[in-house]
């Protein structure tokens, strides 16, 4: 995916993430590949399965199917003692918010994962169902057991 | 539309003719080691009708993660298939202020995942090794030959350093 630098768009590989509500960038990438994002923005702590963190939710500009699209971004620090206890190397998740929510249906078979572009049709019948059934709004949180 | 529908069905990767003058390394010369084997063997058991090219592809994969493993790399497209310009944050961020507009659209940067999932064993330090050695050993691993414009090496694993 292209994601908008100083330098101008350049390809990063990003992981989706359909159990992340926000794409996230680790700061140290943000700050090394010149990522624009305002470091003064909204503080927010970022929870995973690896653990909890700082960071700064902001905006990010990507180039998708050929389409320019800003979504949101947290552009979270990455602490010593979470990177040595994680399984995995800090990387760019893509998580839901403005991506599948959005722009993109999300199909796995097999061992692809294929991301197909909501254009025409499909994303009028995606407003028009949000529309008319807005059964997410109705469901409520359930008291713990 | 004979031209139209070769470019359709071409599975030549797009490739910038002028990356060529970087040093870089190309994934089809690293070394295949027993680990890299082992995963391979293991895919073409669980998959028996991948075919070579998808195979190939598994194993140009294997080597990266195994080679470059837990690192930032810039990795462009060769007809040779995948090619290493930088292998660690560093050395790519300052590689991309080298490149024109053109260049950076063919390059793409990866951030590469752990082998079997577990961060690599302690690095040794570097001030007794000879610098002039292209590969070098951590743990039971060799490193890859790597790229030769001295700093590729120097890096080792991802550092923790945040800026902010």
């Amino acid at each position: 995916m292209e994601v908008l630098t100083t330098l101008g768009f350049q390809q990063m590989k990003f992981v989706p993430d359909t159990g992340s509500d926000i794409t996230t960038i680790p700061l140290e990438s943000a700050n090394r590949f010149r990522l624009p994002f305002n470091r003064s923005a909204q503080p927010i702590t970022v929870q995973g399965i690896g653990g909890r963190t700082q960071g700064s939710l902001d905006q990010v500009t990507i180039r998708l199917f050929g389409v320019v699209r800003t979504i949101p971004c947290v552009f979270a620090e990455t602490s010593p003692a979470q990177e040595t206890r994680s399984s995995r190397p800090p990387l760019n998740l893509l998580g839901r918010a403005g991506f599948l929510t959005d722009c993109c249906d999300i199909r796995i078979n097999d061992s692809y994962l294929i991301l197909t572009n909501r254009s025409g049709l499909p994303k009028w019948a995606h407003r028009l169902i949000e529309r008319f059934y807005p059964v997410w709004r109705e469901t409520k949180p359930t008291e713990p057991i | 539309m004979w031209s139209f529908l070769s470019r359709l069905f071409s599975r030549k990767p797009r490739y910038c003719e002028s990356l060529k003058r970087f040093p870089q390394q190309l994934v089809r010369d690293l070394p295949i080691t027993p680990e890299i084997q082992r995963a391979l063997e293991g895919t073409r058991k669980a998959r028996p009708h991948l075919g070579r090219r998808v195979m190939e592809q598994a194993a140009e994969d294997f080597k990266i993660q195994f080679h470059y493993t837990g690192r930032c790399l810039a990795i462009t497209n060769t007809p040779d298939g995948i090619s290493i310009l930088a292998d660690s944050m560093e050395e790519a961020s300052d590689f991309l202020l080298k490149l024109t507009d053109e260049e950076r659209s063919y390059v793409c940067l990866d951030f590469i995942d752990y082998w079997n999932g577990e961060p690599p064993s302690e690095p040794e330090t570097n001030e007794t090794q000879d610098p002039a050695h292209q590969s070098r050993t951590n743990g039971d691993r060799v490193s890859p030959p790597g790229i030769q414009n001295g700093s590729a090496h120097d890096a080792g694993i991802p550092t923790n350093e945040v800026r902010s």
